[in-house]
């Protein structure tokens, strides 16, 4: 079969490029791994109460065996088991521990992100031409300014006007309220510093109200099982729709796609090999052009897998040798969180699905640290619940009735910090072991060098220090460690680049070697700033889009 | 006088905390009852004489006020379902162990105290 696109990967990119491209008129082909995931009646866990789940959320020992990954971290429960990987079907090799999250269905992780969408700015785009770590990006703010306008108008961001360098303005939604001791902690933190530092309510891909047919946000926190009202940006409330009403598409699930099929002649891919993940059956697909929208690593997987019988020893569009390397995450899990007194007459409306967030302030404006770049911050306040201890009250109805009632407020503060591009945080090929699919697997060699864990302490003693500044007590530092993938954050293995010898991608996310292949997932990021990227990836991804659309029409790909 | 108040006032008898076997007590368990029951497993790792046992135990500790407590919320079928399905084997060798020391401790105590639960339950619990 012929397709004039084929997209492969139906998360946040992939949704977006078979928006685009659908839009714009092609035929496109959606490849995606794994099941199909129906919007609303697929979302089988969404309106359970904690007493629905046996274990009321927890792991069994039998989830643990088969998710030794998966377990490491919060995101796999009870509450959306069924999102995520079976990690003996799937092993990878850890060189140093890496923690690889990941989910094979229609939608991807866009079905259980956390939804903070922050738009990167020229402190970003221009950091390592100044400092010189990995190689300068290819583009500037102003290249992406238009699409993200375009993206979080259509994909519906909610956040307030800040006028921010650092953290560029949107075209936003109206923005989620701060809690009463949240307002107190963010004026206290403006005059202490002189506005130096802010605190503002997190941007967030949930709707505050009604947006493109989709419902408004009921406030209920459980957006990682998925969302009746489709009131948070997924594949499946937002760009498989707009796609399918083109008539354009075909999605196909279960669709392993095993290698990019490549022309030497033309030095164009020709089409995709596909494995049927449920019969194990072989089948190739061709096509004009093609989005690669796997995930990061998957991606860099499949270029790295993609070997034409010696002609491409080291990969597709690898020439650079560049594919693999500079591997980067957000790094996280540190910070500080104290006490609030008073307010105990104050509650908040229902289960805001999203925190407050302190924009960058080192290495900004005049400050310089004994480390390079800088890291923003998450946090919330929130009044403690029933699983708190109550002093000198160890049994008995009086206990009982004490935990009946809202806890004291707390508020913390944790910190997201950037990760400079290392040549030798790297992935490749391990040959000695195998999928279930039959494929070689990928091995991770990645660490936080002296740079990061630099920085970690700034994070956690900026954060003690802003939340006395606000008068919090009792504050206290915590850092519970950060291995590489935790942040889910991962990126880089394919970089965009001026130079050909130096970079995979060209400023459109175009393979320098093989114009007709697009890499627009988290592979073609150069640098890794602080924010979270997602948003980022689907601005570079229409983009790309369309510019893939106007090269297809003047006869150049 | 009220269950809650009694439990109060037991706290006071025996000097601030009132905590495990000591707390049991004041339920005034029927152990023989208890005995009766099957000890063969019932929900995961746990016979239906032990969940009672963790039901007494989780309602001493959440016992019925204005709502219902622990009991009424079968929290001791939770228990036996968690620490079955989710936890270590190592630690499930020691919440074993430690509801026999339990049962122990109660049985002795209520030997030896029985002056000391009288005075402070004039009345009876259901
Ligand atoms: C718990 C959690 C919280 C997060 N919070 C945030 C946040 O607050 N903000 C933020 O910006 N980001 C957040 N992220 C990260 C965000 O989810 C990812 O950055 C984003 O989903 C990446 O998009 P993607 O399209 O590259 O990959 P994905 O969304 O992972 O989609 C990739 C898809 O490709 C499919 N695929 C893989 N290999 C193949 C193959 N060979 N053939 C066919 N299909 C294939 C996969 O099955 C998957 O469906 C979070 C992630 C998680 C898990
Ligand atoms: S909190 Fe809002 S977006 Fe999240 S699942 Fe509930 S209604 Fe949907």
């Amino acid at each position: 079969m012929t397709y004039d696109a084929i997209v492969i990967g139906s998360g946040i990119s992939g949704g977006w490029a078979a928006k685009e491209l659908t839009e714009k008129g092609l035929k496109v082909l959606l490849l995606e791994r794994g099941r199909n995931i129906q919007h609303v009646t697929d979302y089988t866990t969404a309106s359970k109460r904690i007493w629905e789940f046996p274990h009321r959320g927890r792991l069994t020992n039998a989830m643990k065996a088969n998710h030794p990954v998966q377990k490491r971290d919060y995101p796999y429960s009870e509450f959306n088991p069924d999102f995520w990987v079976d990690d003996l079907e799937c092993p990878y090799t850890e060189v140093k521990r890496f923690d690889w999250y990941r989910g094979f269905h229609v939608g991807g992780k866009s079905l259980m992100w956390g939804r903070q969408s922050y738009r990167w700015s020229d402190f970003d785009f221009e950091a390592n031409a100044k400092d010189g770590y990995g190689v300068d990006w290819p583009i500037r703010y102003a290249d992406l300014a238009p699409w993200y306008d375009y993206v979080e108008a259509f994909a519906g961001i909610s956040g307030s006007l800040e006028g921010m360098p650092q953290l560029p303005d949107g075209q936003f939604l109206p923005p989620m309220e701060m809690n009463c001791v949240e307002k107190d902690v963010a004026a206290r933190i403006k005059t202490s510093y002189e506005d130096r530092r802010r605190m503002i309510i997190g941007r967030v891909a949930n709707l505050t109200q009604p947006h493109n047919g989709r419902g408004n946000c009921q406030y209920r926190n459980l957006c990682s099982r998925g969302c009746p009202f489709g009131a948070y940006f997924s594949t499946q409330s937002s760009t498989l729709p707009a796609a399918v009403k083109t008539g354009n598409l075909t999605l196909r699930p279960f669709s392993l796609v095993n290698q990019i099929l490549y022309d030497k002649n033309k030095k164009r891919a020709r089409g995709v090999l596909v494995i049927d993940a449920e019969t194990m059956e072989t089948r190739e697909y061709e096509a004009k052009v093609i989005f690669l929208c796997a995930s990061t690593l998957a991606s860099t997987f499949l270029l790295l897998n993609s070997i034409d019988a010696g002609a491409l020893p080291d990969g597709l569009g690898n020439s650079s040798g560049q594919l693999g390397h500079n591997l980067m995450d957000h790094h996280f899990r540190c910070g500080a969180w104290g006490k609030a007194e008073g307010y105990e007459d104050q509650y908040y409306y229902g289960r805001r699905p999203n925190g407050v967030y302190i924009p960058r302030f080192r290495n900004l404006f005049g400050d310089t640290r004994n480390y390079l770049r800088g890291f923003g911050y998450q946090g919330a306040a929130g009044r403690e619940g029933w699983q708190r201890e109550i002093a000198e009250m160890q049994i008995g109805g009086a206990l009982k009735d004490a935990l009946s009632e809202p806890g004291q407020w707390t508020m913390g503060l944790g910190g997201f910090g950037e990760m400079l591009p290392y040549a030798e945080n790297k992935v490749y090929l391990d040959k000695s072991k195998k999928d279930k699919w039959g494929q070689h697997v990928l091995a991770i060699d990645c660490e936080l060098k002296e740079n990061e864990h630099k920085m970690r302490e700034d994070m956690k003693n900026d954060a003690a220090e802003m939340l006395e500044a606000a008068g919090i007590k009792a504050v206290q530092t915590y850092d519970s460690g950060s291995f590489p993938g935790m942040a889910i954050h991962e990126m880089g293995t394919a970089r965009m680049g001026h130079d050909p010898k130096t970079s995979v991608l060209n400023r459109w996310n175009q393979m320098h070697d093989v114009p007709n292949v697009f890499v627009t997932d988290g592979s073609c990021m150069t640098s890794a700033a602080c924010q979270n990227p997602s948003l980022t990836y689907m601005a570079i991804t229409a983009r790309a889009a369309h510019f893939a659309v106007e090269e297809l029409k003047k006869g150049n790909l | 006088m009220k269950r809650r108040e009694a439990i109060q006032r037991l706290t006071a008898v025996l000097g601030g905390t009132l905590l495990g076997a000591d707390s049991l007590m004041a339920r005034q368990i029927d152990w023989e009852a208890l005995d009766a029951l099957s000890e063969s497993a019932s929900i995961g790792l746990f016979s239906k004489r032990q969940i009672r046992l963790l039901n007494e135990i989780a309602d001493t500790i959440l016992p019925e006020t204005g709502t219902p407590g622990a009991k009424a919320a079968k929290v001791g079928q939770f228990m036996a379902v968690i620490v079955s399905d989710c936890w270590e084997k190592t630690d499930q060798d020691v919440f074993l162990a430690g509801l026999v020391t339990l049962e122990e401790r109660c049985k002795k105590h209520s030997e030896n105290l029985p002056a000391l639960y009288a005075a402070a339950m004039p009345c009876t619990f259901s």
